[in-house]
């Protein structure tokens, strides 16, 4: 039993690593661009394409011979990249030179994107081969240690994920609590005009957070298909829902806060994976429904605690 | 004081009640029922190919969608990315409840709009409490729940679909696959012109007028007390009713249901179609409606790019949205105020030009 958990854990803790990186991505921009990028998703699977369409047709294919190891880090900096660049473009050339710039209109654009992303993939990469590499010897070793109450099974790739996503998430705390482009992001969060007035370049910290942003959520994307290693256009549609409500079960008013929503909220999963298949409704078994039983908690959740478990309450001036 | 008119008076009255009702707001509404039902009736004597007609049902289903998503985006400032969840809701209840339920179609048609408009409350109530930027969000999550759902329940078939094979009786009109000509269209128009006339009277009523000053400022809104809570949970409930009106609808047309159709795209491409006509205007919304699933059904099916990328098609809306919202927020309908206005300044500037000629320069 305690094995069974454990092992579960180590489930839910690899599902969090990339639900992790795209939850902070999402409130990153939520704090510098106060709106709700729903384009997300859509930036880190262009990322992932790149990735896969640059190493499988022209890596491979130039450079037979050349370390795998090294081909595969250069595929996924590429896709990292181009996902930076396409989130800076979009904050430089799309919203801000639009017409009307609130809210509802940043929202609306990002829906474009997606829109406009659905089509494109599909079309410029049409029947491409659509397996993600992944680094061999590290990723697709699985390991069993055994104790004296059971086997733990480790799949390789899980750990790293973990550690990726800890170790990138870190450096990005690091850089909020220390930095000048942290201590940017932090005043422009709390109020963007004064930001302004007292120096603070807020134009370029809001493109540096949407670039920022683009790049974490392909890491992740890059961290979520090495698991079942073919990739789609849908593959992060699944993922950017989990991540809107993780941040907000965990609040958006904080930056720690939407981190352990997107930890729950696949404990969740894990637990309701667990225990649905016991419980019938109607004759129909319940464990097919365990993602909604999840949905159904948060919205719960979300009922009783409107501003998330760990938000402030922001107190607004007319 | 007895009034007496002649004969000439009288003719005279009746013209200018004819005018009046000209411009009248139900009138183009009318009128445009009367063409429509008009087309199906010539159509089905030979006289017009029945692929011409048959994609207008599916267009006009998915108007009356965008017709609360008007009310919606252009007037409460709300976005829902729940739209295709509730079509799809609708269209499964429809069919569920007339095949294995075996309701009348009618009741069926009631008991579903009923239980969508208690998950829409639900829903609504949990989202707007906080800000409204929320509902994209949640409605977002709900969509991926009815979607999960549609795919794993043996109520809606799973993947292999709902199809509803032996037809549909529906208000007195029957509907099968077998008919080249489909009554339902008939059914389909009455709803639009009614929901039409519904939405303008919204929108004109003290209902509408709130809707709109809350999205233009919250602060002003509820300064003026205006429950924020309760108009944009009611302009939510409307969208939700008229998505799950135009998913029966489609489902009583088309009698099959498949969990792809009700995706994300669907959701979006309805925003693009109200996005894209001119979020203030049902005029404007029809127009985006025929640009975005119209245009797709008629012109794009026939050139070969379109027929090899199937997704192709997306783009094209995708990229109308962001233009459209960066360069010309009034969409496609304030395009011909703005003609009308050169045409006039054009014009203008003609005749003086030309009395200039004729007379001189004014000094």
């Amino acid at each position: 039993m305690a094995i069974d958990i454990i092992n579960r854990l180590i489930l839910a803790l690899a599902d969090a690593a990339p639900l992790a990186l795209v939850t902070l991505a999402i409130v990153l921009i939520f704090r510098t661009s106060f709106t709700t990028n729903f384009a997300q998703g859509m930036i880190a699977t262009t990322g992932a394409y790149i990735v896969t369409i640059l190493y499988n047709r022209y890596l491979l294919v130039n450079f037979p011979e050349g370390n795998v190891f090294i081909l595969t880090i250069f595929a996924f900096l590429s896709g990292i990249i181009v996902a930076f660049l396409f989130g800076v473009f979009i904050d430089v050339i799309l919203i801000r030179k639009s017409k009307f710039s609130n809210a509802l209109t940043k929202q609306m654009i990002t829906m474009g994107i997606v829109l406009f992303v659905m089509g494109l993939l599909p079309t410029l990469f049409y029947k491409a081969e659509l397996n993600m590499p992944t680094i061999p010897y590290f990723f697709t070793k699985t390991s069993v240690i055994q104790t004296a109450m059971g086997n733990i099974v480790v799949q390789h790739n899980h750990i790293y994920s973990i550690v990726v996503a800890a170790v990138v998430i870190s450096i990005v705390f690091v850089m909020l609590k220390f930095t000048k482009w942290g201590l940017g992001v932090r005043s422009t969060a709390a109020n963007e005009k004064v930001a302004g007035m007292m120096g603070v370049n807020t134009k370029f910290i809001t493109a540096m957070s949407w670039g920022i942003a683009g790049g974490l959520g392909t890491l992740g994307a890059i961290l979520y298909a090495s698991y079942n290693q073919t990739i789609g256009v849908p593959l992060m549609i699944e993922m950017q829902v989990n991540g809107f409500l993780a941040a907000i079960l965990g609040g958006f008013s904080t930056f720690f806060g939407p981190i352990i929503g997107a930890i729950i909220i696949p404990v969740l999963n894990q637990i309701s994976f667990f225990l649905m298949p016991n419980f019938q409704i109607g004759g129909q078994n319940l464990g097919v429904y365990y993602k909604v039983i999840v949905y159904l908690i948060i919205l719960i959740i979300i009922l009783i605690k409107p501003i998330g478990l760990f938000g402030k309450k922001i107190a607004k001036k007319v | 004081m007895k009034l007496t008119y002649d004969k000439k008076q009288e003719k005279h009255i009746w013209l200018t009640k004819l005018t009046q009702f000209s411009k009248h707001p139900y009138f183009p509404i009318l009128l445009l029922g009367f063409v429509l039902i008009l087309l199906q009736v010539i159509g089905s004597t030979g006289v017009i190919k029945p692929s011409v007609l048959n994609f207008l049902s599916p267009v006009l289903t998915r108007y009356i969608v965008a017709l609360g998503f008007l009310m919606l985006l252009g007037y409460a400032g709300l976005a829902s990315l729940g739209t295709a969840g509730f079509m799809g809701l609708g269209a499964y209840l429809v069919g569920y409840l007339f095949e294995t339920a075996g309701v009348s179609a009618e009741m069926a048609f009631i008991i579903g709009l009923i239980l969508s408009l208690v998950l829409g409350t639900i829903v609504g109530f949990i989202s707007l409490r906080i800000e409204g930027m929320y509902l994209a969000i949640v409605t977002l999550g709900l969509s991926e729940i009815l979607k999960n759902f549609f795919q794993n329940s043996p109520l809606t078939g799973g993947a292999m679909g709902m199809n509803l094979e032996a037809g549909i009786k529906f208000l007195g009109t029957f509907s099968s696959n077998t008919l080249t000509y489909n009554p339902v269209y008939y059914i389909i128009v009455i709803f639009m012109i009614v929901l039409m006339i519904w939405t303008i009277n919204i929108i004109k009523s003290p209902t509408g007028r709130a809707f709109l000053s809350i999205k233009n400022s919250t602060s002003a809104a509820q300064a003026m007390g205006i429950s924020l809570l309760k108009y944009r949970l009611s302009a939510f409930l409307l969208a939700t009713l008229f998505a799950v009106t135009g998913g029966m609808l489609t489902m009583i047309r088309s009698l099959t249901a498949y969990p792809a159709t009700w995706g994300i795209d669907l959701s979006l491409n309805v925003l693009a179609a109200v996005v894209i006509g001119g979020t203030k205007s049902i005029w404007g919304v029809l127009i985006g409606t025929f640009i975005i699933f119209g245009m797709k059904d008629l012109i794009l099916v026939k050139i070969p790019f379109f027929q090899t990328y199937k997704n192709a098609h997306l783009m094209f809306s995708g990229a109308l949205i962001i233009l459209v919202v960066m360069f010309y927020p009034g969409g496609v309908i304030k395009l011909f105020t703005d003609l009308k206005a050169l045409v006039i300044k054009g014009y203008n500037k003609l005749i003086t030009v030309w009395k200039e000629y004729r007379y001189g320069k004014d000094i």
